[in-house]
């Protein structure tokens, strides 16, 4: 009978050993589930950092600014653009040809 | 108690002695204690009897004790419980803040127009602190700042103090790096507005620490930007890791997205050629509005001079105003077209019914009414494209002041557009009981009401719709929406062709021509307010409100420029060619196929010389 006691002893404190690890491992996974949920919400705001500079560098002012100045480009108009006859191109019946091309 | 205990102990010590004739107590000398000593087994002090009186006490003395450390427990256990649970949870338990950004503001291209990107707040609990000079000199460096103002706002307060507020990212590494104790981060929200000045008064902006819309559509949509801000309760170990959630989390709720009609590139460009027309022409101000006449969209809506949200705008000043909207004027001569409509829809008249202006003033009531340059007789058709005073005067007294005061109604003069934004000004269009004759005269030529920039593009709608003003929005819209009639659609027709030749070698807007597009449209040209009442005759606002391509109208675009300060200052000199530019970017842009073969009038643009003609190829050159 001592035996039997002492043997569901054993059970008992190795079962209460079991559970307390298994608590300890469990906490330990998520802590490291809320790590992993944490860096993701970081990436997150840092990739809307990411995409607004984005933006800020392909807004309508800055690719106009570096086109007129590393480019050198210009708005066409009547007073900087320069016309050329086609002569192998047939006239249309309002007399001009009706190639426009920039 | 203590000295009877005392006593007591003496007593049994002296017997002791007594028994074992000896000068020392009873504690074993050396070893074990059950060797040489005393063997307490045979102890006379433990062989001594206990008095039952005594027994009986200490009994009862441990009784009681446990009874009291019973009564503890129960009340620590049952009755006190919920105090000593929140004091648990006190310290395991911690509640995070889960924070909520707000909407973006898009562009009906998908292009961000206003975006919040995080930025930590960083503040510091001085008491935690134990800083060394270098240290201290490192961490105002990090954080962009003189040693003598970090030291100022260490000193604010022991417990917590705000370092710096909506830092940036990598500077927030730097300040970590430090591993200074005591510094900690609040995660905040910054607003930013990539698009910056050329669509700051259509988005408007939000104060720079709080998530609370002032101007434009931030404050508009305030609601549906606005995010709400969650939190969940945590348990943590001591490193201060989240080992378990407390209950269901309340989550975050982030702000809604906002899709907006305008396109940043027309925008952009209206806003450029806007620039440079009131740069070049020294003008006070300029704005600029494009819609979309299928949709009623609002593609564009520009104003000069414009600010930068990013750096939010403290002070209130002119700049801030969206002028297409909030600033109202007398329209001029851009009214003219729906007299004539309404006169050729009554069939008073027809496109070439000829009218008598000379020569060349009119007297109605007390006022002379003058044409300036134009003496002839001419036919409704010249009256609108030579922008005659007398001709549409005659028209629009045959009317009916009712009929007059119903088609300016209807066309939305004096009424608030019906458009999501804040502040939109109505206008005035008095009621026309009151109209005296010479009233209804001048009204025909757009003095003597008012309507804001944006009134005037979207009553045009109705020559480009065959009759039908379209309702407008500035949320984008993408399918065609129905009308409403004002005008019948033969009538509208009839002045949009009249429009036509107003830009044409004849009428006054030759500056309006748009290469590849044939366009129509109407200048105004009106004296400015003077304070006190009157006008100012050496103060002019130019307008120019058109559309194209003529046959099929996609878009109405209208220009003002307000006091233009050279010689020029005529709406066809002024507005036209900001409104030539702008029309052929926005039908490029929209890929709109070109109606027209390219010949461009010498004087557009500004060239000095006719073009040579037949052309073909156009190419750029710097």
């Amino acid at each position: 009978m001592s035996w039997l006691n002492a043997g569901l002893f054993s059970v008992l404190v190795a079962s209460c050993l079991l559970l307390v690890n298994t608590s300890h491992e469990a906490r330990l996974l998520y802590a490291e589930i809320d790590r992993a949920k944490t860096e993701k919400l970081r990436m997150d705001a840092q990739f809307k950092v990411l995409e607004a500079e984005q933006q800020q560098q392909t807004a309508s002012m800055n690719v106009q600014r570096r086109a007129e100045e590393r480019l050198r480009m210009r708005t066409p108009g009547a007073s900087n653009t320069e016309r050329v006859t086609d002569r192998g191109a047939a006239p249309t019946a309002a007399g001009t040809t009706p190639l426009l091309r920039r | 108690m203590v000295s009877w205990l005392r006593r007591s102990l003496a007593r049994m010590v002296a017997r002791v002695r007594a028994l074992r004739g000896s000068r020392r107590g009873p504690r074993t000398p050396r070893g074990t204690g059950y060797g040489a000593g005393v063997g307490y087994a045979s102890s006379p002090l433990l062989a001594a009897k206990t008095p039952v009186g005594r027994s009986k006490f200490l009994v009862a003395l441990v009784a009681v004790s446990f009874l009291v450390l019973l009564a503890r427990a129960a009340y620590i256990q049952i009755v006190g419980v919920s105090f000593y649970v929140h004091q648990g949870d006190k310290r395991v338990t911690h509640t995070l803040d889960l924070p909520a950004s707000r909407g973006r503001i898009l562009d009906r291209n998908g292009q961000v127009l206003a975006s919040s990107v995080a930025a930590p707040s960083v503040w510091a609990a001085p008491r935690e602190m134990d800083l060394s000079a270098p240290k201290r000199q490192e961490l105002a460096k990090a954080l962009g700042m003189e040693r003598s103002e970090l030291d100022e706002r260490l000193r604010e307060n022991n417990r917590f103090v705000w370092l710096r507020r909506l830092l940036d990212e990598p500077q927030w590494g730097k300040v970590q790096a430090l591993k200074i104790k005591g510094i900690y981060a609040t995660p905040e929200f910054r607003r930013v507005y990539p698009e910056g000045a050329s669509t700051a008064h259509v988005v408007g902006f939000t104060q720079l620490l709080q998530d609370r819309g002032l101007e434009g559509m931030e404050l508009h949509f305030q609601r549906e930007l606005q995010g709400q801000a969650g939190n969940r309760a945590v348990v943590k170990d001591r490193l201060g890791r989240v080992i378990d959630d407390v209950g269901e989390a309340n989550e975050a709720v982030h702000g809604r997205d906002v899709q907006l009609s305008i396109d940043a590139k027309i925008q952009h460009f209206a806003y450029q050629r806007l620039k440079e027309t009131v740069t070049h022409h020294r003008a006070n101000s300029g704005s600029a509005v494009v819609i979309d006449v299928q949709t009623g969209e609002v593609l564009a809506l520009a104003n000069y001079p414009s600010y930068d949200p990013s750096q939010r705008p403290t002070q209130v000043d002119a700049s801030l105003r969206n002028r297409a909207l909030t600033d109202i004027f007398e329209p001029g001569s851009t009214v003219k077209p729906f007299i004539a409509a309404m006169a050729l829809q009554r069939g008073q008249v027809r496109p070439d019914t000829v009218l008598d202006t000379s020569p060349g003033s009119l007297v109605v009531g007390p006022k002379v009414i003058r044409d300036s340059g134009v003496t002839k007789r001419m036919s409704v058709t010249e009256v609108v494209q030579k922008s005659s005073n007398i001709g549409t005067v005659r028209m629009a007294m045959d009317m009916p002041p009712q009929e007059m005061w119903s088609l300016y109604s209807q066309l939305g003069f004096g009424q608030k557009p019906e458009l999501q934004y804040p502040g939109i000004a109505s206008g005035k269009l008095r009621p026309h009981k009151t109209w005296k004759p010479v009233e209804q005269a001048t009204m025909a030529y757009g003095y003597g009401l008012s309507a804001s920039l944006f009134q005037l593009a979207r009553a045009y709608t109705v020559f480009a719709r065959d009759g039908e003003l379209v309702p407008v929005t500035l949320l984008k819209r993408s399918e065609p929406v129905a009308g409403t009639r004002v005008i019948e659609a033969k009538a509208a027709g009839q002045v949009r062709d009249m429009l036509r030749l107003v830009v044409s070698q004849e009428g006054t807007a030759r500056r309006a021509e748009t290469e590849g597009f044939s366009v129509g449209g109407k200048t105004g040209t009106a004296f400015t307010h003077r304070e006190g009442g009157g006008y100012n005759s050496d103060k002019y606002r130019s307008w120019f409100v058109g559309l194209a391509p003529i046959k099929n109208p996609r878009i109405v675009v209208a220009v003002l420029v307000d006091e233009p300060a050279t010689k020029q200052h005529t709406g066809g000199e002024v507005a036209a060619p900001a409104f030539s530019q702008i029309v052929q970017q926005v039908l490029r842009i929209k890929g709109v196929t070109p109606d027209i073969d390219v010949r461009v009038s010498p004087l557009a643009d500004g060239a000095s010389k006719p073009p040579p003609a037949p052309t073909v190829l156009a190419r750029r050159t710097p």
